[in-house]
């Protein structure tokens, strides 16, 4: 069973109001002649049925059917013809009642029309689930708990679909709103409330305690090292969706441990390793992508579960002082990146909320153009609107709401949110959703990367003016030669000579 | 006929209404055009109005012979 991504966009377009009213006039247009035609569909059938109740009524028709003429001077209405034309109308209607509701559908999906109706509709949602958990947290975690069960158990799961992705499918409605009810209750009158939303704020307030369990545990020490692969690893980047294929290579690039059997990459590489590529541009300046994988959860590693946490906080001295923030700022410096030189950055999971922070925080050292995150809580993270974010997130991948928040929604923010389904052999209409490649039958956590290329794709295919922007802002960025990939990895120590 | 009499005036009503939704959808597809909206979901956007158009002519000349059978009667 094959698994496919259905996408919807919100931001990313200048679009003016006239030219969005102009849309949705015509997807309005489509829709309403689709319902006439559907309702037609029904008359003409309605009205097939009672001609041939009629003809079987009415005694000159038995004698018509005996094949007699009428009278003289008479010509007789073609009952037969009648209802079959009847029947043909009815399905000719259907027909394109269905084709027509299609078309409407994809007109309004590909330039995200009712975006931000279904935004604020989301957000009276997640309201109502934050001040429950805030005031009630016992009974709505009980709720929640209640619809995860439903969801793990109940007759909605796919035989194939693990019962923990079952729950967290169920409750994806209250991910967002339970996580800020969680984040007040962590940091009530938090100094960085209002600025930053609750969640960051509650991720400030237990950092402290993250911080120190991540000391005791790795040490402080960062040693970031160059490491050269044996095999090439990463190509050039021409594009958005090139950028994030690297980013599944380069995550995929480690040692596997299991059933006692240890296997090393190809090319050498391990797990925290960063990769930054140079670019000359036609006019001979550089600049630079930088590819940061997401969590690996190894015991020496700076891109460790604790490591989240800090990235998340709303204090920008925690966020910089984040093991995983400190070994990016350390490899760019490492190779090189100049203060002038344009830089994007490109992330999955934790790697998108380590992009996020240097972009919000590290405004002066370095010239932040475009953010790319895959599945990244970043909602929180004040990127200065100059740098241009693209996000992509997956409905029930949990991780991407942990922020309790939908991402802003401006010309230079875009946010992708993919929807995983079961592909269906030959139901789907075209450009309704994009093939998740490289995953297997099973239904797997939505979270990995194949998802979130899958959306992106979607995306791409269904030619929102807000997606064309951000891809040609970002291929802008990076045009020119590829002229040095090099690999920056990152290990956590006590020894505090970083040896 | 009294079954000709009670069927017509629903016939004509039927014919009259599809009529209007075809010229209605003709009219939608028009508006389409004038959209800036590039790449393969919109050639294929553009690509099914078209094929809409000649399913609404098949549509109509189904009506066109209703018409015929009922002032035939």
């Amino acid at each position: 069973m094959a698994w496919e991504v259905s996408s919807h966009i919100r931001g990313g377009t200048v679009t003016t109001a006239a030219t969005l009213e102009e849309y949705a006039r015509v997807a309005r247009a489509l829709t309403d002649e689709a319902s006439t035609l559907d309702g037609l569909a029904v008359s003409w059938t309605a009205t097939g049925l009672e001609i041939r109740t009629k003809t079987a009524a009415i005694p000159c028709l038995v004698h018509r059917a005996a094949g007699l003429s009428p009278g003289p001077g008479h010509t007789a209405m073609s009952f037969a013809n009648l209802h079959a034309e009847a029947d043909r109308c009815a399905a000719w209607c259907r027909s394109i009642a269905e084709r027509t509701r299609h078309l409407s559908d994809l007109l309004i999906r590909a330039h995200a029309l009712y975006a931000d109706a279904e935004a604020e509709s989301r957000g009276f949602m997640d309201s109502i689930v934050q001040g429950a958990t805030t005031f009630l947290p016992v009974h709505t975690g009980l709720g929640v708990g209640a619809s995860a069960l439903a969801g793990a158990f109940g007759p909605g799961r796919g035989d194939d679909t693990p019962r923990g992705l079952a729950a967290l499918d169920s409750t994806s409605w209250a991910h967002h709103g339970f996580m800020r009810g969680l984040g007040v209750g962590a940091a009530p009158l938090n100094l960085f409330t209002a600025r930053h939303g609750q969640v960051n704020a509650g991720a400030e307030r237990i950092a402290g305690i993250a911080r120190r369990m991540a000391d005791n545990r790795q040490g402080d020490t960062l040693r970031v090292t160059r490491v050269h692969p044996k095999t090439p690893v990463l190509t050039a980047s021409r594009s958005l969706p090139q950028a994030l294929e690297n980013l599944r290579t380069l995550d995929s690039e480690r040692t596997y441990d299991g059933a006692g059997v240890t296997v090393p990459s190809r090319s050498g590489l391990d797990y925290a390793t960063i990769a930054v590529q140079r670019y000359r541009r036609p006019d001979g300046s550089h600049s630079w992508l930088v590819v940061i994988p997401g969590t690996d959860g190894q015991p020496d590693s700076p891109f460790g579960w604790m490591q989240n946490v800090e990235a998340m906080s709303a204090d920008p001295v925690r966020r910089r002082h984040a093991d995983s923030v400190r070994l990016v700022k350390q490899a760019m410096a490492g190779a090189g990146i100049g203060p002038r030189d344009e830089v994007a950055l490109v992330g999955h999971s934790q790697g998108g909320i380590v992009a996020a922070a240097i972009a919000a925080d590290e405004g002066k050292r370095y010239a932040i153009k475009h953010v790319v995150t895959a599945g990244a809580p970043i909602a929180g993270h004040p990127i200065p609107s100059r740098t241009w974010v693209t996000s992509i997130e997956i409905e029930d991948e949990l991780v991407a709401a942990l922020d309790g928040a939908d991402n802003p929604s401006s010309p230079s923010w875009l946010t992708v949110h993919g929807t995983v389904r079961r592909a269906d052999a030959g139901s789907s209409p075209p450009f309704s959703a994009s093939r998740v490649r490289g995953v297997g039958e099973q239904r797997e956590m939505s979270h990995g990367l194949p998802f979130h290329q899958a959306a992106y794709r979607h995306a791409k295919e269904l030619g929102s003016p807000g997606v064309r922007r951000h891809e040609r802002h970002f291929q802008d960025l990076i045009a020119g030669e590829l002229e040095e990939t090099s690999y920056w990895q990152g290990r956590m120590s006590h020894d505090s000579q970083g040896r | 006929m009294r079954a000709e009499a009670d069927l017509q005036p629903t016939l004509i009503r039927l014919a009259s209404a599809t009529t209007r939704a075809t010229d209605g959808l003709r009219t939608a597809g028009r508006a389409s055009d004038q959209l800036d909206w590039t790449g393969p979901a919109a050639s294929y956007f553009r690509d099914r109005i078209d094929e809409l158009s000649r399913h609404e002519t098949i549509l109509d000349d189904r009506v066109a012979v209703v018409r015929r059978l009922i002032a035939g009667g």
